[in-house]
This record gives C-alpha cells, sequence and structure tokens, in this order.
C-alpha cells in the first residue's frame, strides 16, 4: 500500500515515532526519520530490521526546531527523493513542573520546540508536496494533555493545543494542493514518557478509561497509517483520538 | 469590590469592556499591556490596586493570520505565548501571596467561523490558550483563583456592509437568520461571565454562537 511513497516521521526512533516507522517499512515505504540525540537508539532500530527494510530507512541526526536544520534536510530530501507523500510530526518535548515553579526558560524551551517543529516542518514539506499530482498527508501527533489540559504541564498542553491549531490552520491552507492534514491525540500509551509517572496516577487514568488498560504504541501508529493510507480520502482538518475512551 | 484589568485593550472588543467596566459601581476598570509585566515597579503597582475580586481579562492580540509560509510565524506566536505566560506567572503569584480571588478570563477567536468573514485569526494562539485555560484550571483546583476563555465571533461593528451581507449568507449552514451580534451584546457577556461566580466550572471555554461545535473534532 505505501510502496513508493515516500515517507519523513520526525522523532521516529523510540515511543510512537518508531511504531510508525516500523508499520510503514513493513508496507514497502521508504522513511526519512529525524532525530535530535540518540544514536544508539537509531542504530539498534537499524540493525533490528530486515535487510530490505534497512535500506529503504534513512536516518537524519539534527533539531527540527532549529530553521537552518530543517531547511537543509528539505534540501537534502528534494534533491535525493524529489518527492514527499507523507509527514507525520511526531517530534516533541516535555518538561513538567508546577506553573507557580516554572522557569521562562522550561517554558519557553517547551512550547518553542514542539510548536515551531510542527508549523516548520510542515510549511517546508508542503513545498516539496506541491509538487506532485498525488495527494500527500500530514498527521500531527497531538495529545489528550492539549485536548483536556493538565496540571503540572501547562506548558506541554499548551503547545499540544496549539499543534491542533496547527492542523486545522494548515488543512484550510492546504486542501487546493491536495493535502490533507489531520491529527492523532494518543491518550496514556506505553512508552519512555510513562515511565517516570507514579504507579498510582497510571492506575487512575486506566481506571478512567472505557478500555481499561494503557495503549500500545503499534495501536497509535496503525490508526496514522490508516489515515494516510488513502482510504479516508473525505477526512481533514480533524483529530482523532486514540485514547482508549479517556474520560467518556 | 472589583478590580478589573482590562490586558491588550486595543481593539474595538477591548475598548468595549473597559467602557462597560467603567461604568460599573464600585468597581476600577483599567488598561493593562502585556508589556506592563515587564516594568520593574510592575507588582508595586498592581498591589497598591488589589481588591477583594479580581478580574484580568486578555483580550486576543494575537491577529497575526499566517498567510503564506512564512517560517518566521512560529517565533511569533511563542513570543507572544512567552509573555502570557510571564503576565499570568506574576499575576498568579501575587494574588496567591495576598490571599485574594482572581478570575482570569481569556478572549479568543473561534475558528469554526474564519471562512465566513476576514476577521484574521490564529487557531495555533487559541488552540494553545484553551488548552492553557484548561492546564490552569485544573493545577489551581485548590485556590482562589480560576480560569475561562471566551472564544468570540467577529461582531458587526468589526466588519463592513458587504461583509456584513456575505456573512449572514455564509452563516446560513449554521444558523437561521444568522447575524453577526453586537457589541455591546458581546461585552455584556463578557461582562456577566466576569462577574458572576462560576468557580465550579473553571477551566470551561464559553463560545458565543448558536450551535457552534464547541470543540469541532
Amino acid at each position: 500500500m505505501f510502496s513508493n511513497k515516500v515517507i519523513i516521521v520526525t522523532g521516529g526512533t523510540k515511543g510512537i515515532g518508531k511504531s510508525i516507522v516500523l508499520e510503514f517499512l513493513k508496507r514497502g515505504a521508504e522513511v526519512i526519520t529525524v532525530y535530535s540525540r540518540d544514536d544508539s537508539a537509531a542504530e539498534m532500530m537499524k540493525k533490528g530490521l530486515p535487510a530490505d527494510q534497512q535500506d529503504k530507512l534513512f536516518f537524519h541526526k539534527g533539531s527540527v526546531n532549529v530553521t537552518n536544520f530543517l531547511r537543509k534536510f528539505f534540501y537534502e530530501i528534494e534533491s535525493k527523493f524529489d518527492k514527499l507523500n507523507i509527514l507525520i510530526n511526531n517530534a516533541g518535548i516535555n518538561r513538567d513542573d508546577l506553573f507557580l515553579n516554572m522557569e521562562d526558560s522550561v517554558w519557553d524551551k517547551v512550547v518553542t520546540t514542539n510548536i515551531k517543529s510542527a508549523l516548520n516542518t510542515s510549511l517546508l514539506a508542503s513545498n516539496l508536496m506541491k509538487k506532485s499530482m498525488e495527494p500527500a498527508y500530514i498527521i500531527n501527533v497531538s495529545s489528550i494533555s492539549g485536548v483536556f489540559g493538565r496540571a503540572g504541564q501547562a506548558n506541554y498542553a499548551c503547545s499540544k493545543g496549539a499543534i491542533i491549531g496547527v492542523m486545522r490552520l494548515l488543512a484550510k491552507k492546504f486542501t487546493q494542493d491536495r493535502i490533507f492534514v489531520n491529527t492523532v491525540v494518543p491518550g496514556l500509551v506505553n512508552t519512555e514518557m510513562i515511565m517516570d509517572m507514579p504507579r498510582e496516577k497510571i492506575e487512575e487514568i486506566i481506571r478512567a478509561t472505557i478500555l481499561n488498560r494503557i495503549g500500545e504504541t503499534e495501536e497509535v501508529a496503525k490508526v496514522v497509517l490508516s489515515l494516510t493510507s488513502g482510504d479516508f480520502s473525505y477526512v481533514s482538518g480533524t483529530c482523532i483520538k486514540v485514547d482508549g475512551g479517556y474520560l467518556k | 469590590m472589583n478590580l478589573i484589568g482590562v490586558v491588550n485593550p486595543k481593539n474595538v472588543v477591548g475598548e468595549a469592556l473597559l467602557k462597560s467596566f467603567s461604568d460599573l459601581p464600585g468597581a476600577e476598570a483599567f488598561a493593562m499591556t502585556v508589556n506592563s509585566f515587564d516594568i520593574e515597579d510592575f507588582e508595586d503597582l498592581i498591589r497598591t490596586k488589589l481588591k477583594e475580586d479580581n478580574i484580568f481579562i486578555f483580550n486576543s492580540k494575537f491577529t497575526d493570520e499566517l498567510k503564506e509560509v512564512d517560517i518566521n510565524y512560529a517565533d511569533r506566536v511563542c513570543a507572544e505565548l512567552g509573555d502570557l505566560f510571564r503576565a499570568i506567572k506574576k499575576l498568579t503569584n501575587l494574588l496567591l501571596r495576598e490571599g485574594k480571588k482572581g478570575k482570569f478570563i481569556f478572549i479568543t477567536t473561534n475558528p469554526s467561523i474564519s471562512h465566513s468573514s476576514s476577521f484574521p485569526i490564529s487557531p495555533i494562539y487559541d488552540g494553545a490558550v484553551h488548552s492553557l485555560v484548561r492546564s490552569l484550571a485544573k493545577e489551581f483546583k485548590s485556590t482562589q483563583l480560576i480560569f475561562h476563555g471566551v472564544c468570540i465571533e467577529p461582531v458587526c461593528e468589526m466588519i463592513n456592509e458587504s461583509e456584513l451581507r456575505d456573512y449572514q449568507r455564509r452563516m446560513k449552514v449554521y444558523a437561521m437568520r444568522k447575524r453577526p451580534i453586537r457589541l455591546e451584546a458581546l461585552a455584556d457577556f463578557i461582562k456577566n461571565v466576569a462577574l458572576t461566580n462560576l468557580g465550579l466550572s473553571s477551566g470551561s471555554i464559553f463560545y458565543i454562537g448558536e450551535g457552534l461545535d464547541q470543540l469541532n473534532f
């Protein structure tokens, strides 16, 4: 389904991003993933793949919130592939703290990184997507915190709410260019991000979830793949919550 | 006795709010800009003004709409959100220290109707503010501080005659005989949100309009 498709996944060496990359590779896509720090995670990921998939996975190290890096990155993608079918804006950071204790620098770091990476990557990707007559897809990965807000995460929630706004804005802007823009909103998912969470807190969220469990990264990835498969041809500018029915 | 600070009052909505609150007996309404919060003696200045109930209305200043592929746009949104964060932090700190009640109201614009008028919108900024309101309501739940959003539509006074006709035609999809509301009605609504005890619904975003989908997912 995705053979001959060129796909960028930001933050694709861990967690949800990694699962998205692996699912696309299984279906024959060429995937470029951008990561900022962990070389060993990238290396391990590649080693764990079958040989035919290894040839289709490309890594770029850098920060997607840095404009110069992004410009250079897209120049290289254009030179190498001359097209882009799908962009998954998954990269994001969190630095949780109580609002009154939060340092200005912590606020700025989280808000700037998460908003700039989603918006600027999409804007530059759209230039490449517009070159092709095929439909293209941008999926932003937000968070349930961006929908409901969360105490102790004002900066992260604010940035993830903004990412939903990025989707709303770009879905309208890019509609003439056959670019579909949607957002996936994961609930509590089994990633490194929840490792520091107290067990009672996790149990509390599970109790408030219809499916009575946390989600797996593959479950989010499969929704992302569905939205970009072409089967959802009348869906743009929408949020799909993949949260097991949290607070329903 | 109320103290009402209207932050960023320099548009028709802000001016109407200031006027509306100025007429309120026993209240003191004053204009602030986000830059006010950078002034060194800001805290001393506002401490002298604090009353039992203190209301701060953050009028949406951010009407900078993304037109084309503008790589600097995100920087402008983030800078605006940074200023907002610093302003709220200063005020919440001050109110808690002084043991006063505080209500924060953030005005944003409903993106659902953006195709129906030329009124500039920024769903990115507004989406961020809505999530912030919900987060702060949860975080300050056990204090005397409450947070609301009011998501507005363009009012009559913001649009010209031809835009008005166009707006009415397009808005038929939402409601019969849809008309933009009057500025005075909007100011009254916000005044009611400000002056009514809505502590039990802290974190709510109030949407102006008939049956517009609130979260629009």
